[in-house]
């Protein structure tokens, strides 16, 4: 005890140094202090505003009226809903590289005698108690609803709902720092430097993502057969689901102790989280001497790919990306660039070949997920005659919600290095304004393709989506160039590319933007929907005023964009 | 004293350093040298242990940087090429830090002052890392090194960014060390300085060690009789050459 007290002496030295030092040097420079006051002013809007009103009329509270508690036959199956999706979330960092390290850790830390078990240790808690704050963030998000809403559930039961509340807590510390742990064995032992890596990330894939993917499946076959809030109930408690989702059972076994009275069950849950973190923290100990070779090897290269990205530096994170071997001047992006464009539209051929090496993956994954999301409803809920034209409108919500976030992922840091690479464009032989169009054209198209592409094999599991898949295929495009032409605007309004203040504050407005310019097209074409005119009309229409608001917008940048000169 | 056997490091399929063996006396300085790419710093850092190699071990005072890590470092300094060091920290909190971790607090105080004074850090003792310029931070990285009693010294390219004054001072660092009783090993591009104020040097390329020997039993190389070390370097470091034995 002595040894790891005397060795975490230095590392307790450094935090509170570095903090302490961190903020006095935030409070004695105007613009660190500014950024301080709107980082602090953002957490107080968003943690005070909640308990500063009346609770809402519409929440039962203790003592207004009976409130009957749900059995625990219907509690179990969504205390271990959110358990499972909370296990989910988790999973999804298991295989990743711990990237915590920083360069000084390497150059310094590493090189002393401190021991990696205590180094890991520190670290271990430190992940571990942001794990805790994950799912307080949502409770304190929405405080108001939830204080009452828990305080409604137990109202005729106080004396259960106390215990409840307090294993409810236990539950969470103990899945939480088993998912930490498990982290970090998973993470040490198939990002090592060896060989032997690869297979091992292969198995792990597999036995992690091969139970979650294999639920949802289920899940969904069963709502198929029988579309009802039953069925999805009783698939929820199955055994083979309580089995694939190990961590989730046992938490939910302490939970439903108070309830249910099965001590032995919540026992056996607990017993089985502490054997898992037992383990997990044994298995991840014994690769302690990984950690430095992990962090060295890649550490580096992981705080340069940060520093890239808040720059806005899309280039630089593919050219690291490259330097790894992780983007090669080969498949399609060989192919384009086979090709001949001359004149302004060589923008478009240079914009399809980049977006191609470095941008396309998240994208095509996003656009993936949604039309996979939307196929699966679609397809559970083919027998319900209640889900009738609400699919479309689901189909249609989520198209054009993929669209403006996946615009604003590839416009936002990309316009960015359209103004980083002024010295390139200006002086080639075009005039600004169509160098600015070529610009929008150039990172409008790709998207509307990729979704289009994913909607289209929609159309054998939902044939009757057809007239709203082959609408979008109007509609999607202008608002992609209605996204693209909204963010070069506010890109150009603010164009001090370094200023990580300016930064956030220009994400901010090309939300507002988009919000803005997209808000009368798309509320035109919901309006002549709901009319029950058709889609088609609709989307030409929305589509119309779409290219007008977008042709005004990049004639505006165009015109600053002209003016505009980087060394001011 | 520092030995090195058979030290391997790969990455996936690429062998970064390959089968290295060497020795360093107590109060011998050693010039690893090899062009870009060759495994210099990687060798360093496994070394230091920083980095865990394949195959192979690095004794450090008869301890095994691997199996017996805290040993092993308690007599090891590691100054890195482009030293990465806590930004928020003072350059007086960082030594301090390097103190705390080895365990020398009793005499920090005494030697904080003397390496301050000797590296002309006095003006700088609170002022964040941050703040400080490129030559600046090499020579707290040098006085972080030297803030314990380490008898086996590692330098990864140490006079790169000082000033020619500072320059001058490290050198004198380093043949202090060595006259200590120290066992130093300096991987460093500049051969000229590695002829005057090394005691042997070992060459690598791609990975592996290809000769290793005093100057002048280098000279005594077949073709190479009368040559700089220079000429040496790289007559054996071209690609187009077969390597000789080393010795």
């Amino acid at each position: 005890m002595n040894e790891f007290l005397d060795s975490s002496r230095p590392l307790i030295f450094l935090t509170v140094q570095s903090v302490k030092n961190g903020v006095v040097r935030a409070v004695t420079n105007i613009r660190r202090l500014i950024g301080l006051i709107f980082f602090i002013g953002y957490y107080l809007f968003v943690f005070i505003r909640p308990f500063d009103r009346s609770p809402s009329p519409s929440i039962p509270v203790p003592g207004q009226g009976p409130l009957k508690l749900p059995p625990p036959s219907v509690l179990e199956p969504w205390i271990f809903l959110i358990f499972a999706g909370l296990s989910l979330l988790l999973s999804i960092s298991l295989p990743a590289y711990k990237s915590t390290f920083r360069p000084a850790d390497v150059d310094v830390l590493f090189a002393t005698p401190v021991s990696p078990r205590i180094v890991m240790l520190w670290r271990l808690a430190r992940d571990y108690a942001l794990t805790l704050l994950f799912p307080l963030f949502f409770v304190i998000i929405g405080w108001r609803g939830s204080t009452a809403g828990i305080q409604a559930l137990f109202a005729n039961f106080p004396q259960y709902g106390n215990y409840v509340l307090r294993a409810l807590s236990g539950s969470w510390l103990l899945l939480a720092l088993a998912w930490t742990c498990m982290g970090y064995a998973v993470s040490l032992f198939i990002n090592r430097s060896d060989q032997e890596s690869n297979r091992n990330r292969l198995w792990i894939y597999v036995f992690a993502y091969a139970p979650p993917a294999l639920a949802l499946a289920t899940f969904v076959i069963q709502l198929r057969l029988n579309f009802s809030l039953a069925t999805a109930t009783a698939t929820l408690v199955s055994p083979w689901l309580k089995t694939l989702f190990l961590p989730a059972t046992a938490a939910t076994e302490i939970v439903m102790a108070p309830l249910t009275g099965n001590l032995l069950l919540a026992v056996g849950g607990g017993t089985a989280l502490i054997l898992l973190i037992t383990a997990s923290m044994r298995i991840a100990f014994g690769q302690a001497g990984w950690m430095y070779d992990q962090a060295a090897a890649r550490g580096f290269d992981a705080v340069e790919i940060r520093n890239l990205a808040r720059r806005g530096d899309r280039t630089g994170i593919a050219a690291m990306r490259a330097k790894s071997g992780q983007i090669r001047s080969r498949g399609l992006s060989a192919r384009i660039a086979r090709q001949t464009i001359t004149g302004p539209a060589a923008t478009l051929w240079r914009e399809a070949i980049l977006q191609v090496r470095s941008g396309i993956g998240s994208n095509v994954f996003f656009a993936l997920t949604m039309t996979v999301t939307v196929g699966g409803i679609v397809w559970a809920s083919r027998g319900s005659a209640r889900t009738g034209p609400i699919i479309g409108y689901i189909f249609l919500g989520s198209q054009v919600f993929s669209m403006l976030l996946m615009g604003l992922s590839l416009t936002q840091q990309g316009f960015v290095e359209t103004l980083r690479r002024v010295d390139v464009l200006k002086p080639l032989p075009f005039t600004p304004t169509k160098t600015v169009f070529y610009e929008i054209v150039g990172k409008s198209v790709l998207n509307p393709v990729i979704s289009g592409f994913f909607s289209l094999a929609l159309i054998p599991i939902a044939p009757r989506l057809t007239p709203e898949i082959l609408a979008n295929f109007l509609f999607l495009p202008t608002v992609s160039i209605l996204v693209s032409s909204a963010t070069f605007l506010v890109t150009i309004l603010f164009p001090d590319i370094d200023d990580p203040t300016q930064r956030g504050f220009r994400s901010l407005m090309s939300m507002l933007a988009i919000v803005i310019t997209v808000a009368p097209g798309l509320l035109l074409a919901a309006g002549i929907i709901a009319l029950h005119a058709s889609v088609f009309i609709a989307a030409i229409i929305g589509g119309l005023v779409n290219l007008g608001i977008a042709i005004g917008v990049a004639a505006i940048a165009g015109g600053l964009y002209a003016h505009y000169n980087p060394s001011e | 004293m520092l030995e090195v056997r058979g030290l391997t490091k790969e990455y996936k399929k690429f062998t970064a350093v390959n089968q290295l063996s060497f020795q360093i006396q107590p109060g011998e300085i050693v010039a690893l040298l090899g062009p870009n790419g060759a495994g210099k710093t990687t060798a360093l850092r496994c070394i230091a242990g920083i980095l865990r190699p394949t195959s192979g071990e690095a004794i450090i005072n008869g301890f095994d940087v691997v199996q017996d890590q805290a040993r092993a470092k308690m007599g090891l300094a590691f100054v890195p090429e482009v030293p990465s060091l806590y930004e928020l920290l003072t350059v007086e909190e960082h030594m301090k830090f390097i103190a705390m971790c080895f365990k020398t607090m009793p005499t920090f105080e005494r030697l904080k002052e003397e390496l301050l004074e000797r590296y002309n850090l006095q003006d700088k003792r609170n002022a964040l890392v941050a703040t400080l310029s490129k030559g600046m931070r090499q020579k707290l990285s040098v006085a972080c090194a030297l803030v314990h009693d380490a008898n086996v010294l590692l330098f990864d390219e140490p006079l790169i960014g000082i000033d020619p004054e500072g320059a001058r001072e490290l050198k004198d660092e380093i043949r202090r060390a060595r006259d200590g009783g120290c066992s130093v090993l300096v991987s460093t591009h500049l051969l000229d300085t590695a002829e005057k104020m090394c005691d042997r040097v070992i060459i690598m390329r791609r990975g592996k060690m290809i000769v290793q020997g005093t100057v002048d039993q280098l000279r005594s190389l077949e073709g190479m009789e009368g040559k700089s070390l220079e000429d040496i370097f790289l007559s054996l470091t071209h690609e187009d050459k077969e390597s000789p034995s080393g010795q």
